[in-house]
């Protein structure tokens, strides 16, 4: 049980890639982060550097309050479970989970117990005594899991353990690794490309881009209030809709002449300036063709749409202009392509943000 | 898909072949045999008549102290060059690995060695330690006072060849460890040094087992290097003395066939050569599989 501290974190590889630029995050003890971001965005590298396996370029990193920097990744009492699960090829099951254990100079019968602990929480009694390749994907990544489990560690760490693994075996596995969290009550940090995994798991998520958090928050918060269009357009899917529109003398914000809300005094923009309008697809609704108040009306041209069963997504663009949308209705529904479809939207789902900067305007 | 090239006249592929099997019968099948029919004769040294003997140039042979003592040099002599080249290959390759995972320009000045002549090298290392012109023997008496004469000393001169087939065996070592260091996955070493493995209990208990395929290829290849391919190397530097001290059991042969015109002798000693080749290509292919010990 710990909290990881990070403090204006940066990481500059040799040859002068900046990976990671002045990153700050405290993860509370036994909390469940997720680093989510598209490739590249320096989610394994902030991971990584918690884990000791790459050097610090600059800032602070606290485990429990003690900076741990410059130790060895052995010394922070940490545990780490890689995307293609590391494990040793040439030592059993047992051997695998034991290896750490026996490092630590631990008594027999305390590793004994804490395997079979292990095996039986993960369900791998049965596979001890077999090799790394006489198991499938999902074995070996729980193999993976027990080697960090049996460890009994302050943080455990994880770079996308499930991506290797088909869509079913993930959300199984997604399910169990939720469960464990709650059993060992440790503190978990999870990088992921995937949104809804994130969304799935964290107590809290950090979503990066190009070196930098974006925004850190608890699932409902950075869907219902995301404060940059960079993580309104990652997390949801399908991906938020964007309008552009334009803000007038008084502050409201208007979309093809219609007013559509009316931003706060504190608005930072003069009039004139680009706004774009953000709306879900989810909230989307057919027919205001009579918009009451607080209904935002749009009328979109569909292309083509996606049945997914208990959905449909419908794909157009804005009518008469290039700007896409998509639009998600429960039930199935069918449209034929250059079909008018009259939409509204409560105001209340709308996003708003600085055109040129991506920052939220909308309190 | 697998793409099956078929032959429209049925010589065509013996044709294409035919190159191949010509050098491997007049090279290798027609030698044998003629090593293996010689070795029942004996033969007088102009070569005018012979007498068949059946096996009594074998029983010959296994009651002569010398081509014994040859056994026992040979062997000194291969397992030491092959602990010696592979330690020091192994050490450098694990430094190579470590300093620039990538970088091709040290490699490529460690694969020079390589590309020497096995009697240049000889020569070489005969030049550096010459009693009385030599650089290294120079230093040796310069540093630790020893006195440096492989004309006169059987282990000095053993010690020589063996130093002088090592060094050229290195290179090619280094490059077969290097890629074999470079396949191991980064993440296993990182996950056993969070694992709380230092770095030298890491490399005996992670990286040493995963190079095992690599290891015990390059066994088989240097005992076969030191056994059979060290001749002209021995040759050019001691010639296999002093009194036999460096006389392995290739070199023997030659003595023995070329110097001392007993051809029968000399042919059996080549079929027992040939056994011993056997014997370990056998070796080799069985333990191919079980190789990859994971
Ligand atoms: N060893 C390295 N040397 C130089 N640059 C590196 C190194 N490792 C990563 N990078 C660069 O640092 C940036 C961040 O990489 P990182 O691996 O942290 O991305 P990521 O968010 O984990 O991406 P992915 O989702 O693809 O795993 C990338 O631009 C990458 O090219
Ligand atoms: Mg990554």
């Amino acid at each position: 049980m710990a909290t990881v501290e990070i403090r204006d974190l940066t990481k500059i590889y040799p040859g002068g890639v900046s990976a990671v630029e002045s990153v700050n995050a405290t993860i509370g003890d036994g909390e469940f982060v997720v680093l989510v971001g598209p490739s590249g965005c320096g989610k394994s590298t902030i991971l990584r550097m918690i884990a000791g396996l790459e050097t610090i370029t600059g800032g602070d990193l606290l485990i429990d309050g003690a900076r741990v920097n410059d130790r060895e990744p052995g010394e922070r009492d940490i545990a780490m479970v890689f995307q293609n699960y590391a494990l040793y090829p040439h030592m059993t099951v047992r051997r695998n989970m034991e290896y750490g254990l026996r490092n630590e100079g631990r008594a027999k019968d305390e590793i004994a117990r804490r395997i079979s602990e292990a095996a039986r929480m993960l369900r791998l009694e049965d596979y001890l005594d077999r090799k790394p390749r006489q198991l499938s994907g999902g074995q070996r990544q729980r193999v993976a899991m027990g080697r960090a489990i049996v460890r009994d560690p302050k943080v455990f760490l994880f770079d996308e353990p499930l991506s290797n693994l088909d869509a079913k075996l993930r959300t199984q596995l997604r399910a169990e690794l939720k469960a464990l969290h709650d059993r060992l009550k440790a503190t978990f940090v999870y990088v992921t490309h995937d949104q809804v995994e994130a969304m799935s798991l964290a107590d809290r998520i950090a979503i990066m881009n190009a070196g930098r958090i974006e925004q850190i928050g608890t699932p409902m918060e950075v869907y219902q209030r995301p404060a940059t269009r960079f993580v309104a357009d990652f997390i949801g899917n399908p991906a938020m809709n964007f309008i552009e529109g334009r803000l007038d003398e008084g502050g409201h914000i208007k979309v093809d002449g219609t007013d559509v809300a009316q931003l706060g005094q504190a608005a930072p923009l003069h009039a004139g300036a680009k706004v774009i309008v953000g709306v879900r697809p989810e909230h989307l609704s057919l027919d205001a063709s009579d918009p009451a108040d607080g209904m935002m009306s749009l009328s979109m041209a569909a292309t083509f749409q996606e049945q997914l069963g208990a959905d449909t997504v419908i794909h157009g663009k804005v009518l008469g202009t290039d700007d896409a949308l998509t639009l998600r209705l429960n039930g199935i529904h069918t449209v034929t392509p250059g079909q008018r479809i009259n939409l509204g939207a409560d105001t209340a789902h709308l996003h708003f943000f600085d055109a040129e900067t991506g920052a939220r305007l909308s309190a | 898909m697998q793409k099956r090239v078929v032959f429209r006249s049925k010589s065509l592929p013996y044709l294409l072949l035919a190159p191949q099997i010509i050098v491997t019968v007049v090279f290798f099948f027609w030698p044998a045999y003629q090593a293996l029919e010689s070795s029942l004769f004996i033969e007088d040294a102009f070569g005018f008549s012979r007498e068949f003997v059946g096996f009594d140039n074998f029983r010959a042979l296994f009651a002569d102290d010398v081509y014994l003592a040859s056994f026992k040099v040979t062997l000194v002599f291969g397992f030491s060059v092959t602990l010696l080249t592979m330690g020091i290959s192994l050490a450098l390759a694990v430094a190579a690995d470590r300093a620039l995972r990538g970088a091709t320009a040290y490699r490529t000045f460690l694969i020079w060695p390589y590309a020497v002549a096995p009697a240049i090298a000889g020569v070489l290392w005969h030049f550096l330690m010459n009693p009385s012109l030599g650089i290294v023997s120079y230093w040796l008496d310069a540093l630790f006072g020893t006195d440096w004469n492989h004309y006169v000393s059987g282990q000095q001169a053993l010690l020589m060849v063996i130093v002088a087939a090592s060094w050229k065996q290195i290179s090619y070592n280094f490059l077969f460890f290097l890629a074999g260091l470079q396949s191991i996955p980064r993440s296993l070493v990182e996950a056993a040094a969070i694992d709380r493995a230092g770095p030298t209990r890491r490399f005996w208990t992670i990286v040493f087992p995963l190079l095992a395929p690599t290891t015990f290829f390059l066994l088989v290849v240097n005992l076969v290097y030191a056994f059979f391919d060290t001749f002209s190397l021995i040759d050019a530097t001691t010639h296999g003395g002093p009194a036999n001290a460096t006389s392995t059991l290739v070199v023997k042969v030659y003595q023995t066939g070329f110097v001392g015109q007993d051809y029968g002798a000399s042919a059996a000693q080549s079929v027992i050569l040939m056994l011993i080749v056997i014997a370990m290509t056998i070796v080799q292919f069985r333990y191919i599989d079980r190789r990859v010990n994971y």
